[in-house]
């Protein structure tokens, strides 16, 4: 198991791209295939998008490569707030990043966290 | 000798006389056709360059001055690919693409289609590098630039081969469902064009990869991605404009 690669960029939109490319960068190195790849280019996407809307002072995501697959975790260290928020499990994020990934949670540490995985390709 | 003269005597005539302008228009219509092709490639129908090479070729016709020093032919290949250049930097090409990254762009989706053709599943990076000798930095990159450009080649009509809509789309129950959990955002869904809406559908109720959806739709899997990833933020500035303002 490598350790994690830990990104933190202003919580701006122009920065998303950055945390993109690291992200389709590990998960190249997994070898998953490019659409899964692009599926977790619009997971970052919309997991930023969101976290975005919580007033942190940084944008951070981390993310873990594994032989199975591809772990990231995009956090902010928004002040305390309901955490997620009303109606989330019918929010476009809750299911864009549950319909595009393969498996996806929330929970907070301080501040609002959004995890995903996308499973590498079983070789054999 | 006598070409130039008629080409100069028509220039002249050309404010007051359509028909002079139109033979104009005629005689340098080649030309246009020509540079149109050269834009080939890039992700615009070929019908649309022409179009706008053909714009480009009637402004210079109408701003080309007699007494300049350089022959019309020149002019007007300059002032054409220069129309033709800004039809793409409108589209989408909005920084400009060098063209190395553009070429790596243009083999990394050559090379796609044709590894998925093989190994029967959307390629790895890996893949895609040792098919086309690239590097896996510049396969990442040129994925890049395949979504950096032709905005306009996401709206070309797909053939549905007469299918039904049910088909297309689902049963109505499902429809239902899909717009039941999606609440939020079920009325942008339902204004969205038919394909889009298939689209999401398909990735997300029927849980379809891109790969397959592209199989279903007949276009490729990048085209898919692209539309996916446009669909899913115009949803997402929906939602956001329809959010209360604290």
């Amino acid at each position: 198991m490598s350790s994690p690669i830990v990104v933190e960029v202003p919580p701006r939109p122009e920065h998303a791209h950055v945390l993109r490319s690291v992200v389709a960068s590990v998960a190249a190195r997994l070898d998953l295939p490019l659409d899964s790849i692009e599926d977790l280019k619009i997971a970052v996407d919309e997991a930023v998008a969101h976290l975005l809307t919580t007033d942190g002072t940084v944008l951070r995501m981390e993310v873990l490569a594994r032989p199975t697959g591809i772990e990231v975790t995009a956090s902010t260290d928004a002040p305390e707030a309901p955490w997620p928020p009303a109606g989330f499990e019918t929010s476009l994020t809750w299911q864009v990043l549950t319909g595009l990934t393969d498996d996806a949670s929330f929970s907070t540490d301080g501040g609002p966290i959004l995890r995903f995985t996308k499973r590498a390709l079983t070789h054999g | 000798m006598a070409d130039e003269e008629r080409e100069a005597e028509l220039f002249k005539r050309r404010e007051e006389d359509p028909a002079a302008r139109d033979e104009l228009v005629e005689q340098f219509r080649a030309l246009a056709e020509y540079l149109a092709r050269r834009f080939q490639g890039r992700g615009e129908p070929v019908e649309d360059l022409t179009q706008v090479a053909m714009i480009g070729l009637l402004k210079a016709i109408d701003r080309f001055d007699l007494d300049r020093e350089v022959k019309f032919s020149t002019y007007a290949t300059a002032t054409i690919v220069g129309e033709l250049k800004r039809h793409f930097r409108d589209k989408g090409w909005s920084v400009r693409v060098p063209r190395r990254l553009q070429e790596t762009g243009l083999k990394v989706s050559k090379a796609m289609s044709e590894v998925s053709q093989e190994v029967g599943r959307s390629p790895t990076v890996a893949e895609v590098a040792s098919h086309t000798g690239l590097s896996e930095e510049e396969v990442l990159e040129g994925m890049e630039t395949v979504h950096a450009y032709s905005a306009s080649s996401l709206d070309a009509p797909i053939d549905e081969e007469g299918r039904s809509s049910h088909e297309i789309m689902g049963s109505e129950d499902e429809q239902i469902e899909m717009f039941e959990a999606w609440t939020t955002v079920a009325p942008a869904i339902q204004a969205l064009p038919e394909r889009e809406r298939r689209i999401l559908f398909l990735r997300f109720f029927r849980g379809l990869t891109q790969t397959q959806i592209a199989d279903e739709i007949g276009i490729s899997q990048m085209h898919v991605s692209r539309l996916l990833a446009r669909t899913i933020r115009q949803l997402r500035e929906k939602v956001r404009a329809d959010e209360p303002v604290d």
